[in-house]
């Protein structure tokens, strides 16, 4: 029996043997027996689990290397040739895992942070852009083109020197053209900018009865523009005939500006956009 | 005891935490095994591959080579041996009844021939010893671990541990003795 403990045994009956003097009961040969057997339970060791393996050390030079360092211990003395563990190693060590898989797993867990908070900031960007396209069309996509185009429009007179009025850059991009611009100015700017199709005039015939009692004093303006509802494409709208701003029995070039007087009825705003009317005819 | 070279080689290689992990596990898996078996846990070789996997994390902030990671391996056991306990106390017994794992039967011929070579009997015998008792043994006795890293993993004091394998040893010779009078 003792031969089987031979390296290990010896060393275990030496721990045991300690033991026993430390604590006064040194010649005590059953506890020494059960202590032994006690002890015994430690030689056995687990085969390393695949995850356990992993951390191990894989690459074979490692596992020589390590070898080597054991070997001379088991030419000087008995204690360092402990059989299990060394076998242990041998099972180990052709496993080709490689031992950095914390290091990967801190990296993807880092990734995946960045990458939610990419997302996120994704998620936040096209719902403002969403939501900013909801407010801007409230009539569809023409009515996103024309309140672009309207937004345009204004941006520009504001940097001419002289369209300059002060209500523009207070109103809102979307309420603003339909206030400023009367029925000949729309199909102005609308065309201009982004149709040149009679589809702005939608938007256009409700504003246009608005400016008909103020114009009276620049008649001229309105009478190019009367031929322009008439096109066979604004057949649809009915505004045309609520727009006369003289009256069919009145000829405008035989009216007389200076024997016209105010009309005592309220003027809206539109007068200010006047300036630039005049630049198209 | 420890190898000396192995320590020392370690030692050297301190910046390559998988050497030393590899060192560990040959040198230690045995006696945390062992020691997990000697306090009851269950399923003693899933808890020894978890003591080492909590292992691996420190190994950079880890000194003393082989020596301190003994020390913190069986800190580490230790926890999870009293984890086990209280999720054991916590939990009811519920399983149904199955012949197999009832251990109020007697051990046969055969069980005690090679059951007691392996061990088991001694297991028996400590699981009548108190707690305390039970835990100075199987750190000092299948771990042989140091009286100072004793006291540190139970929280006592050095005297205390002497004090306490001493009874601890008395108590395990009255059992054994009833035991070979018995059997």
């Amino acid at each position: 029996m003792s031969e089987q403990f031979t390296p290990r045994g010896r060393r275990d009956q030496q721990a045991i043997d300690h033991l026993l003097a430390d604590s006064g009961l040194s010649g005590d040969a059953a506890l020494r027996t059960e202590l032994l057997e006690l002890r015994s339970l430690a030689g056995t060791a687990p085969l390393p689990s695949d995850a356990v393996r992993a951390l191990m050390v894989s690459s074979p030079a490692a596992t020589e290397r390590l070898a080597v360092t054991e070997q001379p211990s088991t030419a000087e003395g008995p204690s360092a040739s402990s059989g299990a563990p060394t076998a242990v190693l041998a099972t180990v060590a052709p496993e080709p895992q490689p031992g950095s898989a914390p290091v990967d797993e801190l990296a993807a867990r880092r990734r995946k942070k960045r990458r939610a908070a990419i997302a996120g900031l994704a998620v936040a960007v096209s719902m403002a852009g969403g939501a900013t396209a909801a407010v801007a069309s409230e009539g569809g996509l023409p009515g996103a083109f024309q309140h672009l185009g309207a937004a345009i429009g204004s941006v520009v007179s504001q940097l001419n020197p002289g369209s300059g009025s002060a209500p523009q850059p207070d109103a809102p991009a979307g309420t603003t053209p339909e206030q400023q611009v009367p029925a000949p100015d729309v199909p102005q700017q609308g065309p201009a900018t982004v149709q040149p199709q009679p589809a702005p005039a939608a938007p256009v015939s409700p504003v246009a009865p608005e400016p008909q009692p103020q114009p009276g004093g620049e008649p001229s303006q309105r009478t190019p523009n009367a031929p322009s509802h008439q096109e066979p494409g604004n057949g649809v709208i009915p505004t045309p005939p609520v727009l006369p701003v003289t009256p069919p029995e009145i000829d405008p070039s035989t009216i007389d500006p200076s024997k016209l007087g105010p009309s005592g009825v309220p003027v809206p705003v539109p007068s200010q956009l006047v300036p630039s009317l005049p630049s198209r005819p | 005891m420890l190898d000396p070279l192995a320590d020392e080689y370690v030692q050297a290689d301190q910046d390559d935490p998988a050497l030393l992990f590899t060192a560990a596990y040959n040198n230690f898996a045995g006696p945390v095994f062992g020691y997990l078996r000697a306090r009851g846990v269950d399923d003693p070789e899933a808890v020894t591959q978890d003591v080492f996997l909590a292992l691996y994390p420190k190994l950079d902030s880890l000194r003393g080579g082989l020596q301190g990671a003994k020390t913190l391996l069986f800190t580490i056991a230790h926890a999870r041996m009293v984890d086990h306990y209280r999720k054991r106390e916590r939990t009811p017994d519920s399983t149904p009844y199955e012949v197999d794992l009832d251990a109020r039967r007697s051990p046969s011929a055969e069980d005690q021939a090679f059951g007691r070579v392996a061990g088991l009997g001694v297991t028996e015998i400590m699981d009548d010893l108190p707690d305390d008792y039970r835990e100075v043994l199987a750190l000092r006795v299948v771990a042989d671990v140091s009286v100072e890293d004793t006291a540190a993993i139970m929280g006592k004091s050095q005297g205390s541990v002497k004090q306490l394998q001493r009874r601890a040893l008395g108590a395990l010779k009255k059992r054994a003795l009833l035991r070979n009078g018995t059997s």
